[in-house]
């Protein structure tokens, strides 16, 4: 009797082995990183113009880090025009939740048009999230400029924002906004000598003694008379 | 000896336990990295089939979205639409500016014909699927041979391409190898193993493809070559 109790517990053992013994290999979840484009063109107009910045903002989140983001952006027409590939690294890389924040020069020659843009986000294991929009690039020569544009850190307290602004319909205002996650300020510019000019050589003083160190986003906007504006961006850390 | 046979039994048991599942083998070669069309760009020449003839370069990049830039020596690219499939890769572009290339493809994924037609002009074509690299395949590299002329005429024979060392994207050429200066055209660098050079009207691109070098440039009349790396 002993004997045949012993048999089924060990015949039991065998069936149990069978069963349970190999460990499943469970897929893991692969979670994709998620885009928000949250913006493209100034105040998200989705309008870029020939010869100044396109400005892009995206929200991206990842629940593992960052490997790269891709931006791609071509004619939605199958003709010459302007194209712009690039694979962001830096700053993105290794990060969670990043704000996609670039400026994209587009040049003077591109051809206007709808251009469509793709933003692809790989996060470390390779997996892929890509969001895509639709914006107009136009060619606006009324539209207000500001050449030989140049701002540079002139001493630890000091800002030299420096340039010829050119304006068909006469300057209005400049306006330059000092961005950090801690700091942020802008300054209004109205001088007489400036307003109601076609063109005006700006040398400005930006005084940032307050500002802590850290990595800046500069936005300079020249309005005109008839309301139209050019955004130039800078970047520069303290 | 029912103490043998229960331990026995036992014995069995546990040895199914360990070996019932199976092994991962670790000899066993990883499986091939999965093929990703955007990885690869296609380099190719283009060769009228009457008139004066001369051989074009020109790249399609593979983008996202089933989207390709054609390059060659115009200033902006053409932007068109690809389809791939096992046997073969489309790149077309609709509207005014027209035209066709198609890539047959082997098993390996290596072009083994080229169709090219541009509006309702046909081309002698030929097409490699290149791997983009990281690197730079020109840096450090020389190349010579001889370059011809539209017609089909020699121009310039043991002409030499040298191109400036790594990380640089500069590059000379001329007939006295000793007197090239590698650091005076600056180039953009596609796909690793291409490059377009342009300075006003002059337009220079070409690609390196098993120690070749083919090369077209634009400036006033056209030349070309192939030149075997040194």
């Amino acid at each position: 009797m002993k004997n045949k109790l012993m048999k089924v517990w060990v015949g039991g053992l065998l069936a149990a082995t069978f069963l349970f013994s190999c460990k499943k290999d469970e897929a893991p979840v692969m979670e994709s990183p998620a885009v928000i484009i949250k913006e493209i063109g100034a105040n998200n107009s989705k309008v870029a113009y020939t010869g100044n910045d396109l400005h892009l903002d995206a929200e991206i989140i990842a629940s593992r880090k960052i490997a790269g983001i891709k931006l791609q952006i071509t004619l939605a027409e199958t003709t010459y025009g302007w194209d712009f590939l690039k694979t962001y690294t830096t700053p993105y890389a290794g990060l969670k939740n990043a704000d996609f924040h670039e400026h994209i020069d587009v040049p003077e020659n591109a051809r206007a048009g709808t251009y469509t843009l793709l933003i692809i986000v790989t996060d470390e294991l390779g997996e892929k999230t890509q969001s895509k929009i639709d914006f107009q690039v136009i060619r606006d020569l009324s539209l207000p400029r500001i050449t030989e544009a140049s701002l540079k850190a002139t001493s630890n307290s000091t800002l030299n924002l420096s340039g010829v602004i050119q304006a068909t319909n006469k300057i209005a205002k400049l306006v330059v906004e000092v961005q950090s996650s801690a700091w942020t300020r802008e300054f209004v510019y109205t001088d007489a000598a400036m307003i109601d000019q076609s063109t005006f050589r700006l040398n400005k003083d930006i005084d940032v003694s307050s500002a802590p160190a850290g990595h800046y986003h500069i936005n300079v906007t020249v309005f005109d008379k008839a309301g139209k504006q050019a955004l130039y961006a800078f970047h520069l850390d303290r | 000896m029912k103490s043998i046979k229960t331990l026995s039994l036992i014995l069995t048991a546990c040895l199914l336990a360990f070996s019932s599942c199976k092994k991962k083998n670790n000899a066993e070669p990883e499986s091939a990295k999965p093929f990703v069309i955007t990885n690869h760009f296609v380099a190719g020449t283009l060769t009228q089939r009457s008139g004066s003839k001369y051989m074009s370069v020109f790249f399609i990049q593979l983008l996202e979205d089933n989207k390709a830039l054609f390059i060659n020596s115009s200033p902006n690219n053409l932007v068109g639409t690809y389809t791939l499939s096992e046997t073969e890769l489309v790149f077309e572009v609709t509207g005014g500016n027209a035209r066709i290339a198609r890539f047959t493809l082997d098993k390996d994924r290596k072009v083994t014909s080229a169709y090219y037609k541009a509006l309702t002009t046909e081309y002698d074509a030929t097409g490699e699927l290149l791997p983009v690299k990281e690197s730079n395949e020109l840096a450090g590299k020389t190349f010579k041979g001889d370059e011809y002329k539209i017609g089909e005429i020699s121009n310039r024979a043991g002409l030499n391409f040298n191109f400036n060392k790594t990380g640089t994207t500069t590059y000379g050429s001329g007939i006295d190898a000793t007197a090239i200066d590698n650091t005076t055209n600056n180039y953009t660098l596609i796909g690793g193993s291409g490059f377009k050079y342009v300075n006003g009207s002059t337009v220079e691109l070409g690609f390196v493809s098993n120690e070749k070098l083919t090369v077209f440039r634009s400036s006033g009349l056209f030349y070309y070559g192939k030149y075997d790396q040194q």
